[in-house]
C-alpha cells in the first residue's frame, strides 16, 4: 500500500524556486496498477522518483506499506524511459545490475537474470550489447532488470516514451500480458498517453500543471483480464477520448498562462 | 560542478555555494585550493632553506625581492618592448590569416581536402622545430622572430574556425536556401553568429600559442628581448632574478588569455549563463 | 584500397600538387631555405643511416620512455581521486589550471637552471608537460559519467564500489584516453623544446645543430621525420580510442 500524504516539492536553483507539486495526496492499494498522467510539468516524474525513494518531499510524507521512503530501497525498482543500460556491459550483465547491487553472487544472478529475460521474449540475447538492440528490445532489458529484483512495487517512468508508435503498441500489449499473468505487482506508471494509462491501469491519477497538483482520480472501468480487443472497443475509445480531452484543456491552459506569464514579465 | 555525491544526498537539487561576498572565499573549494597554494609555497620555503647552497632555490622572499627589483629596472622593460614588437605582428597575422583561411576552407569542402593532409601534419608537429627554418629563411630579424609566433597561433585558429563552420550542418543551410537567402546574407546572419563560439574558442586558444611562440622565439633565437635577459641571469647564476622573469612571462600570458576571455564573453554574450 | 582511394583523392591530389610544387619552387632556387623535394629525400637517406641520427633519436626515446609512462600513471590516479574525492580536486585545482593556462615554456630556463644540460631536464620537462593533462582528462571523465546512470545505480541501492567499478571506471575510459593521446603529444613537444634549447641533446638538439650548420636539406628530412612520427603515434592511439568509445544506438 503506498499512500502519498500532502507531498509538496519546492526545487530551487541559483536563488530561484521552482513549486514542482503542491499538497498531493492519494493512495495505491497493493497489487493494484494505477497510472500518473499530466501535461508535462505537472511533476509526475518527480512524484516518482520520490515513491523510488530518489528525492525527498519539501513537505508531506511517502508512505509504502507503513513506513516512511527514505531512499531507496529493495523493496521498489525503477523503469527509466531513457532505458538507461550500461553501454558497456552485455544484457545479462544489465538484467543482473539490480541483483549484483544486492550482492548476489554471478552464478545465481546470471540464472535469475536469465530466467527473466527469458520472460520478457529476449531469451538468446545475453551476450548482445545494447547498441545493437532496438529501442524496444533495450527497454525490455531494463524491464527485466527490475523484474529481477523481484520488488514489492514497480516504478515505471514514462517506459516506452522513447519508442516509435508501433514498438510502443507491442510493448503496451506484452507489458499487460506480463503484468496480468505474473504475481501482479503493485505498479506506478506514469506516462503522456491516455490511450496507455487507459489499457493498462486500475486507476487513473490525473494530474494538472503549475504547481503539480491532482486534478482528479478516476477508476478505470475494464474487468481484467484485459487483452489487445479492449483498444477496437468503443467504451474504451470514448473513455480514452474524454479523458484526452480534458487533458488537452489543461495544456492549453497552461500555455495561456506562460504566455501571460511573459508578457507580465517584460512589460 | 555538483560532484557525484550531490547526487546520492537524496534531495536532488543542485546545491550552489554562494558567489557573491566573504561566503565564496570560505566556500570549501576555494579554501582547500588556497590551503594547497599556501602549502606549495610553505614547502618550497622549507626545502630552499634547508639547501646549504640555495642558488638554484630561492626562498619565496628572495624571490620576491627579484621581482621589485625587476620591476624597478629600465633595462627590464626595454627588453619587454623589444619582445612584444615581434609577438604583436605574429599575433595578430596569426589570428587573421587562422580566421580568413579557415573562414575558406571551412566553406569549401574542396579546399579542405585540398589543404587538410597539411593541417594535419603541422598539427601534429612540434612547431618549435620550425624555428631553425626560419632563422635559414629570415635570419634572425623582426620578420623571423613574428613569423615564429605566428605559427604557433595560425594552426590553432585555422582549425577551430574550420570546426566551428562545420557545425552549421548542411540542414542548416539547405534551410537557408528554401527560403531564399542569398549565400552571402546567409553566411552573415546565419554561418559566422552560428560559428562564432567556435571560432572565438580558437582565437582564444591562438593566443595562448602565440605567446607560447613568443617565449620560445625568445629562448631559441639569439635575442636582445626577454631572452638576452635569461640568458645573462642563467650564465651569472642570477636564480632570484631569472624566477622573478619567469614569473612575469607567466603573468603576461596569464594577462594575455583574460583578456581574450574577456573579449570572448563580450562578443558571445547572447549566451547567457552557460 | 580502390574504396579508400575513391574517399581520399582529393587529399591526395593536394599532397601530390603539394610535393610537385615543392620541387619546382625548390629547383627555381628562390630561397636557400627552400631547396626542392628530391635534395631533402636525398639528404633524408644519408640521414638515417647516419650515427648521429640514430643517436639523437635514441636520445629523445628514452627521456619519453623515462618521462611518459610514469606521468601517465600517476595523472590517471590522481585524476581518478580528483573525480571521486571533492577534497582532492580543490587541493590540486590550483596547480593544474595553472600548468594548463600558463605558458609552460616559460618553465624551461628554470628547470635548465637546476638540472643543468642534461637529459634530466629533458625529463623533468616532459613530466611537466604530461602530468596535469592526463590529470585533467581523466578527472573530466570522471565528471562527465552520466548522471541517469548514477541515479539508476542509486534506484537499485548500489554501494559506492560497484558504482565506480561498473559505471564510473568504464565511463571515464574515452576521456581518460584523450587525456593521454594529448599526453602523448605534449611529451613530444615538451621534450623536443627542452632539448632544442638545451641545443645539443637527442632530435631537438640535431634540428639546432642542422638549422645553425645551415644544411636545410637535411633539416627538413629530420621535420618530416618527426612530423611523420606525431601523425602515426596520434592515428595509433585514435584507433584505441575508437574502440573504448561509448557507443551509440
Amino acid at each position: 500500500m503506498i499512500e502519498v500524504k500532502s507531498v509538496s516539492k519546492i526545487f530551487t536553483r541559483n536563488g530561484k524556486s521552482f513549486e514542482a507539486l503542491r499538497d498531493v495526496s492519494f493512495g495505491v492499494a497493493t497489487g493494484r496498477f494505477i497510472s500518473l498522467i499530466g501535461p508535462s510539468g505537472c511533476g509526475k516524474t518527480t512524484l516518482l522518483k520520490m515513491m523510488a525513494g530518489l528525492i525527498e518531499p519539501t513537505e508531506g510524507v511517502i508512505e509504502i506499506g507503513g513506513k516512511e521512503v527514505t531512499g531507496s530501497g529493495p523493496d521498489r525498482a525503477l523503469v527509466f524511459q531513457n532505458f538507461v543500460l550500461l553501454p558497456w556491459a552485455d544484457v545479462l550483465t544489465n538484467a543482473a545490475f539490480g541483483l549484483e547491487a544486492r550482492g548476489i553472487p554471478k552464478k545465481e544472478r546470471a540464472e535469475i537474470a536469465r530466467a527473466h529475460l527469458d520472460r520478457v521474449g529476449l531469451g538468446g540475447f545475453e551476450r548482445h550489447y545494447p547498441h545493437e538492440l532496438s529501442g524496444g528490445m533495450q527497454q525490455r532489458v531494463g524491464i527485466a532488470r527490475a523484474l529481477a529484483v523481484d520488488p514489492d512495487t514497480l516504478l515505471m517512468d514514462e517506459p516506452f516514451g522513447s519508442l516509435d508508435a508501433i514498438t510502443r503498441k507491442v510493448m503496451q500489449h506484452d507489458l499487460l500480458r506480463l503484468w496480468q499473468e505474473t504475481a501482479t505487482k503493485t505498479t506506478v506508471f506514469v506516462t503522456h498517453s491516455m490511450e496507455e494509462a487507459a489499457l493498462l491501469a486500475d486507476e487513473v491519477v490525473v494530474m494538472d500543471t503549475r504547481p503539480g497538483r491532482v486534478a482528479q482520480v478516476v477508476e478505470v472501468p475494464f474487468p481484467r483480464p484485459r487483452d489487445q480487443a479492449l483498444s477496437d472497443s468503443p467504451d474504451y475509445v470514448q473513455f480514452t477520448a474524454e479523458l484526452s480531452h480534458n487533458l488537452e484543456q489543461m495544456q492549453r491552459i497552461d500555455m495561456a498562462r506562460s504566455l501571460d506569464d511573459e508578457s507580465n514579465a517584460d512589460g | 560542478m555538483a560532484d557525484i555525491d550531490s547526487k546520492v544526498d537524496g534531495r536532488g537539487e543542485v546545491a550552489t555555494s554562494p558567489r557573491r561576498g566573504l561566503g565564496s572565499l570560505l566556500d570549501p573549494p576555494r579554501l582547500v585550493g588556497g590551503a594547497a597554494l599556501i602549502a606549495g609555497f610553505v614547502a618550497w620555503e622549507i626545502y630552499a632553506r634547508s639547501l646549504e647552497n640555495n642558488i638554484f632555490f630561492p626562498t619565496v622572499g628572495t624571490m620576491a625581492e627579484g621581482l621589485v627589483r625587476l620591476v624597478q629596472d629600465p633595462d627590464f622593460w626595454g627588453a619587454y618592448r623589444l619582445t612584444l614588437v615581434p609577438f604583436l605582428w605574429g599575433w595578430v597575422t596569426s589570428m587573421a590569416a587562422g580566421v580568413a583561411i579557415g573562414l575558406i576552407a571551412g566553406l569549401s569542402k574542396t579546399t579542405w581536402k585540398l589543404i587538410s593532409p597539411y593541417v594535419a601534419f603541422f598539427h601534429a608537429l612540434p612547431v618549435s622545430v620550425l624555428v631553425p627554418v626560419m632563422v635559414v629563411a629570415f635570419g634572425i630579424d623582426l620578420l623571423a622572430r613574428s613569423s615564429v609566433v605566428f605559427l604557433f597561433g595560425f594552426f590553432e585558429v585555422l582549425l577551430s574556425t574550420v570546426v566551428g563552420i562545420g557545425y552549421i550542418s548542411d540542414d542548416i543551410r539547405d534551410m537557408t536556401r528554401s527560403f531564399g537567402m542569398g549565400p552571402v546574407r546567409a553566411f552573415r546572419r546565419v554561418v559566422l553568429p552560428g560559428a562564432m563560439p567556435a571560432i572565438m574558442a580558437g582565437l582564444r586558444i591562438g593566443t595562448g600559442r602565440a605567446v607560447v611562440g613568443m617565449v620560445v622565439m625568445e629562448l631559441l633565437l639569439v635575442s636582445v628581448g626577454v631572452g638576452r635577459l635569461i640568458i645573462r641571469y642563467r650564465a651569472l647564476f642570477q636564480a632570484d632574478l631569472l624566477y622573478a622573469l619567469v614569473v612575469t612571462l607567466a603573468i603576461f600570458g596569464l594577462v594575455a588569455l583574460a583578456a581574450m576571455r574577456r573579449l570572448e564573453n563580450y562578443v558571445l554574450r547572447w549566451r547567457g549563463d552557460a | 584500397m580502390a574504396n579508400w582511394l575513391a574517399q581520399y583523392w582529393v587529399q591526395a591530389l593536394g599532397l601530390i600538387l603539394g610535393a610537385v610544387a615543392w620541387e619546382v619552387v625548390g629547383r627555381a632556387g628562390i630561397s636557400p631555405a627552400l631547396p626542392p623535394i628530391s635534395a631533402v629525400i636525398a639528404a633524408g637517406n644519408e640521414l638515417w643511416s647516419s650515427e648521429r641520427f640514430i643517436e639523437s633519436v635514441r636520445t629523445t626515446a628514452i627521456s619519453i620512455l623515462i618521462g611518459l609512462p610514469p606521468s601517465i600513471l600517476i595523472g590517471v590516479i590522481l585524476g581518478l581521486l580528483m573525480g571521486l574525492l571533492p577534497p582532492v580536486e580543490w587541493f590540486f585545482r590550483p596547480y593544474v589550471n595553472a600548468s594548463l593556462s600558463l605558458p609552460l615554456v616559460a618553465i624551461i630556463p628554470i628547470i635548465l637552471l637546476i638540472f643543468g644540460l642534461s637529459q634530466t631536464t629533458i625529463v623533468v620537462v616532459i613530466v611537466l608537460y604530461v602530468l596535469p593533462v592526463v590529470m585533467v582528462n581523466t578527472f573530466a571523465g570522471v565528471r562527465g559519467t552520466d548522471r541517469d546512470l548514477l541515479d539508476m545505480a542509486r534506484s537499485f541501492n548500489a554501494q559506492r564500489g560497484l558504482v565506480i567499478r561498473r559505471i564510473i571506471l568504464p565511463s571515464s575510459r574515452a576521456l581518460t584516453l584523450a587525456g593521454v593521446r594529448i599526453g602523448v603529444g605534449r611529451a613530444i613537444t615538451g621534450g623536443i623544446v627542452a632539448e632544442q634549447v638545451i641545443g645539443v641533446l637527442g632530435v631537438g638538439g640535431l634540428v639546432q645543430r642542422l638549422g645553425g650548420a645551415f644544411a636545410v636539406e637535411a633539416l627538413y628530412a629530420v621535420i618530416l621525420f618527426i612530423g611523420a612520427v606525431g601523425v602515426v603515434s596520434l592515428a595509433l592511439i585514435n584507433r584505441i580510442e575508437r574502440r573504448y568509445q561509448i557507443k551509440e544506438t
